[in-house]
């Protein structure tokens, strides 16, 4: 199976859009005025995931078949009595792992891999016991009909854009490239049962005028495995 | 993974690019903008049939019962001037279902979805320039676990009417944020399915002094789109 792998230079602040599945809600995520710094320049204002919160991945089937999206849906609740900074649970601060029955790795490859700074509007304003939700949304299997010639026509618009030979919304929209792939493709062709955990991974801290003593969660916190069955 | 990776062949499509259900084309509008009802500023709507094209895709033709069906939705500004169209977002997008007959088929929502029209349910495309937005449609009702879930939403409801627990909390100690879709199909035969999505607006955007950028106003649908349901 062919695999394309289409590297995207997106800064956060593109990534307004809300996303297929993932809406984030809870929180003031006002964010005029707020700034970012790397939590090494200000320790003071960053307090690790594992003191504040509490992480939970689920998904509203436990079997799937190949060529289906399977929503991997995650909420983060602020587990402490003070209002607190998070990064949203998507995007580049989450990462998904998948295991085999044998605990053997299962590769995720994403179709668009984001990198870049990332933005205070990605960061909301969590009170005690609010949440925020995020997602991800996995192929299951890379070899789904539809979509390496997806990835081959996105390149392919990429390329004409390039070449001055075609305008990217235009391309977009005439060539049904607006079709949603979900966010990667689980690599296996093996029905049976994989162990799936999100990680939400964080060292940016938010420097709020208004609110100047408010930490942010950072650190690295793992989600408790989702065992999801995949079949034929 | 926050290293800043530099690709220059895809650099073409990295100002553009945002996830499937984002906005792809130009500015968002600004909170200092306001709206009004086309009836009071009827010069500034234009109606979608003269502004815009519509389309309605899916990543597959097939689908079987308890399948979610991604609806992706383009608008295409196929003008050559800037206007101001509706994000594809909230109640404004609405999605029908007929059979082979042209029976239309029940599809219920998830939540009732109300708006509060502001500036920022606005974006501002240039010629040319699409914005997209998806709809989550269930093949079917009856999924096993969709009405236990209905279920546990109700009681969280009531709990919390009740004081018993808060609303953030509960939904994450009961597993109630997980996404069951926008809207559901009612139906259990197998068979083809014709599609359509119908976005509606009638504001329009108040973008200055002097300033003439008009709206997209009324109703436009796109083509159908023929799913089959299998068991």
């Amino acid at each position: 199976m062919r695999y394309l792998l289409m590297v995207v230079v997106v800064t956060l602040l593109c990534g307004g859009g809300a996303r297929a599945v993932g809406q984030a809600k809870g929180g003031d995520n006002r964010s005029e005025r707020r700034t970012l710094i790397d939590v090494r320049k200000k320790a003071d204002l960053g307090i690790d995931y594992s003191q504040t919160a509490k992480v939970k991945l689920a998904s509203r089937q436990s079997s799937y078949r190949f060529g289906e999206l399977i929503s991997l849906d995650l909420a983060l609740l602020n587990a402490t009595d003070k209002r607190l900074f998070v990064d949203k649970p998507s995007g580049i601060g989450l990462s998904i792992e998948v295991v085999d029955e044998n605990g053997k790795e299962v590769s995720v490859n994403p179709y668009t891999v984001l990198a870049g700074s990332p933005s205070p509007e990605s960061y909301s304003l969590l009170e005690p016991n609010q949440i925020t939700i995020g997602g991800f949304i996995l192929l299951a299997g890379c070899n789904t009909e539809g979509v390496g010639s997806f990835l081959d026509r996105r390149v392919e618009l990429a390329r004409d854009v390039s070449a001055g030979r075609a305008e990217y919304d235009r391309g977009l929209f005439e060539r049904d490239l607006f079709v949603n792939w979900g966010d990667a493709c689980l690599r296996t062709t093996h029905p049976g049962k994989y162990s799936v955990t999100a990680t939400l991974t964080n060292r940016w801290v938010v420097v709020s005028p208004a609110e100047p003593k408010v930490k942010t969660m950072v650190g690295t916190i793992r989600s408790t495995p989702l065992t999801i069955t995949i079949a034929e | 993974m926050r290293t800043l990776i530099k690709v220059a062949a895809v650099l073409a499509l990295a100002a553009n690019y945002h996830s499937a259900a984002g906005r792809v084309g130009t500015q968002n509008v600004s909170a200092s903008q306001s709206v009004t009802d086309v009836r009071e500023r009827p010069l500034l709507g234009i109606d979608y049939s003269g502004a815009a094209r519509l389309k309605l895709a899916s990543r597959k033709d097939s689908y079987r019962f308890g399948e979610m069906i991604g609806l992706d939705i383009a608008l295409l500004n196929a003008t050559d001037t800037p206007i101001f169209f509706h994000k594809l977002s909230g109640p404004t997008v609405v999605v029908k279902v007929f059979d082979e007959k042209g029976a239309v088929v029940k599809v219920i929502p998830g939540s009732v979805r109300l708006e509060g029209v502001v500036p920022q349910s606005y974006v501002l495309l240039g010629a040319g320039e699409v914005t997209v937005g998806s709809r989550q449609l269930l093949a079917g009702c009856n999924a096993a676990g969709l009405a236990a879930f209905d279920e546990a939403r109700q009681r969280l409801n009531e709990d919390v009417g009740r004081q018993k627990i808060g609303y953030d909390q509960g939904m994450f100690e009961r597993g109630l944020f997980v996404n069951w879709g926008d809207v559901c199909a009612q139906t259990t035969r197998p068979g083809s399915y014709d599609i359509v999505v119908e976005v509606s607006n009638r504001h329009v955007v108040l973008s200055g002094r002097g300033a003439k950028v008009k709206t997209a106003v009324s109703t436009i649908s796109s083509p159908p789109l023929r799913i089959t349901i299998s068991e």
